[in-house]
């Protein structure tokens, strides 16, 4: 159980935190999103006890490790950059929490085995960091945090030096390990698909504020706002007024499940709820023209006029650029926006 | 299609590549050939010659000088010429030494400081280059006369007799030694120290580490490439170095260097002369062979 309330920070160039709150359980797993320089680096940072935040408490288990430091507090990194020692075998490297523990020969040899075969990297302890590629090194960063078996690991853009196709299988790997661990994972990212693969829930960050904090999919089908909804996958924001049973849009009136504090807002609709019709639906149906059509393999983004309407369509409807068609605005998928 | 080929964008032959190669090599193997590989040949030959009456060479080839060397002079053996090898190499040791400890604390000041003031703090480290070695040495003299401050302390601590100068002294040697090679350990440490991944840092702390493993696993192999400069640009010269321990060490404190000095100075024993250079110029090849194999071992970084 790992818990922040109220974390400020500030820089003489600026606020980098201001009043940062989450709390997570036990065996889940945290993403933190933004763009870069939101605050989320700094965040993690202030939970692994490499920097001090100005205010605020940070709770493991029911106890407050704000002022811990970081070689005192059962948290572990992985570094973005790694940071392997490069003098050090991967041996060396994952044993170095245990030697530094003074953990005896042979525990460290068994514990060390476990979590090299835990990564696949088992046959090459013998190694050192400048041979090998950069899933390799991530993997070894891993296994030298996850040894020490810490209750919460952090990871710092664990991805970013990967490739694609590297990325996803990492992430699946990372998602079984923290399961059958059932430890904390807390990572930061800027990648939202990552951020959606790998974790339970998310905290989407904006200039030093957590925007939305809540389970994954809770972010990306409810957001609250339209910078919540624009940084974790697409979607149209449409502008609207209150009607009775729904909302008065520029595509005419849309039924929504949403309720709306607002006279004047704006809605958010996924391109995978534009659905599309060969006939005028019977709710939320607009007939529009197909202005862009892009095809994408497992689907095709097409870009509707007037309004520019993302939506995602399967490939075998053909429809073409120019096209005029009909198309639903499910009102389950219709977010009612704060703001 | 003769031997075409593309250098670096440029069309050109085999044949012609070379050639250039030779014209741009040429001056400086010419000047290497006639200003160092040619005299240390000399100096090997005249080496096995003997000392005339006058002391002019006399080019009757003997391996006297080499026995003289070895301690076996005209009253028997004596342990004398060793002395001052050993002598050479201990305080080339501790210099290098002093120098490295000196110089770990000063970079990482300097490398905390922000980017503007970091250039005041190397320059402050340049400066006494813009001196010549002889005229730092005589401010060395000044600094540690009789009546002047330091010797004031030392005469209160009862370390010397009233009105005494520092010097001669091993004291004012290695002080003398230090303040010449500090720079030549801390500007190349610097350099290494600046560039310091501090993320090595973070994660050893991260992984429990206490203060002296961080600095031996986080901190130190990041500054070995620093330190091998400065002991390679330290140890070797210090080992030659014959102004300072002449004038700050006086006659008591005789050093490799200053015997070489002497032969071909006032001795005027030239082949002597040339075979203590030989020696010395051995050691430093070994010393620096030593080096080499000891940076091996940590070059993958």
């Amino acid at each position: 159980m790992l818990e922040a309330r109220g974390i400020r920070k500030t820089h003489p160039g600026g606020t980098i935190l201001e009043d940062v709150s989450l709390a997570l359980a036990g065996d889940e797993t945290l993403a933190v999103v933004g763009p870069s320089g939101c605050g989320k680096t700094t965040l993690l940072r202030i939970i692994a006890g490499l920097e001090l935040p100005d205010s605020g408490t940070v709770m493991l288990s029911g106890q407050k490790i704000t002022t811990l430091p970081a070689n005192e507090r059962n948290v572990n990194t992985v570094f973005q950059s790694y940071a392997l020692f490069p003098h050090l075998s991967l041996f060396e490297n994952v044993a170095f929490g245990l030697r530094s523990r003074r953990f005896p020969k042979s525990e460290v040899e068994a514990k060390v085995k476990t979590a090299l075969t835990m990564v696949h990297m088992e046959k090459l302890g013998d190694r050192f960091p400048h041979q090998l590629s950069g899933g390799q090194k991530q993997r070894v960063a891993l296994a030298r945090a996850l040894v020490n078996e810490p209750e919460v690991l952090l990871l710092d853009e664990p991805m970013s030096a990967l490739d694609a196709k590297l990325r996803q299988s990492v992430q699946a790997e990372l998602r079984q390990l923290q399961q059958s661990l059932g430890k904390t994972f807390i990572l930061v990212t800027h990648d939202q698909e990552e951020a959606l693969t790998v974790s339970d829930r998310i905290a989407v960050m904006r200039r030093g504020r957590i925007e939305q904090y809540g389970p994954a999919r809770e972010i990306y089908e409810k957001p609250k706002n339209r910078y919540v909804a624009d940084f974790l996958g697409k979607a149209n924001i449409i502008k609207a007024r209150r009607a009775d049973g729904g909302a008065l849009t520029d595509f005419g009136f849309m039924r929504t499940n949403g309720k709306m504090e607002w006279e004047e807002g704006y809605l958010a609709i996924r391109p995978e709820n534009v659905v599309f019709h060969t006939q005028k639906p019977a709710v939320n149906g607009v007939e529009l023209t197909a202005a862009e059509v892009f095809y994408r393999g497992d689907h095709v983004e097409v870009w509707l006029e007037p309004g520019t309407l993302r939506m995602r369509a399967a490939p075998r409807r053909g429809i073409a650029k120019g096209d005029q068609i009909w198309v639903e605005l499910l009102a389950s998928g219709l977010v009612v926006l704060d703001e | 299609m003769n031997s075409h080929l593309v250098w670096y964008g440029e069309l050109t032959t085999l044949r012609r590549l070379l050639r250039r190669g030779l014209y741009f090599a040429a001056p400086g193997m010419i000047w290497i050939l006639l200003f160092l590989a040619l005299p240390s040949l000399l100096l090997i030959v005249v080496s096995f010659t003997t000392r005339g009456a006058y002391g002019q060479i006399e080019w009757t080839f003997t391996l006297e000088n080499f026995k003289r060397l070895c301690g076996f002079g005209l009253y028997g053996w004596s342990a004398d010429y060793f002395i001052i090898l050993f002598r050479s190499v201990h305080v080339a040791f501790w210099t290098t030494l002093i120098c490295i400890l000196l110089s770990y604390p000063l970079c990482f000041y300097i490398a905390n400081k922000p980017e503007r003031s970091r250039y005041f703090w190397l320059t402050l480290i340049i400066i006494p280059f813009w001196t010549n070695l002889v005229i730092r040495a005589y401010a060395w003299l000044l600094v540690l006369a009789p009546q002047l401050p330091l010797a004031r302390i030392a005469n209160a601590l009862g370390l010397i007799p009233e009105g005494t100068p520092l010097y001669p002294s091993s004291f004012a040697v290695y002080l003398g030694m230090v303040a010449t090679f500090l720079p030549f350990v801390a500007l190349p440490l610097y350099s290494s120290v600046e560039k310091l991944d501090w993320a090595l840092v973070e994660a050893a702390n991260d992984l429990y580490a206490g203060k002296i493993r961080v600095f031996l696993h986080a901190i130190w192999p990041q500054t070995v490439p620093g330190i091998s400069v400065g002991i390679t640009l330290t140890f070797i010269p210090a080992m030659g170095m014959f102004v300072v321990p002449d004038f700050l060490g006086g006659a008591k404190y005789m050093l490799v260097g200053n015997l070489i000095q002497q032969q071909f100075g006032t001795s005027r024993d030239w082949p002597f002369g040339a075979a203590v250079s030989l020696a010395l110029m051995v050691l430093t090849l070994v010393a620096l062979q030593l080096q080499r194999k000891r940076g091996k071992k940590v070059e993958p970084i």
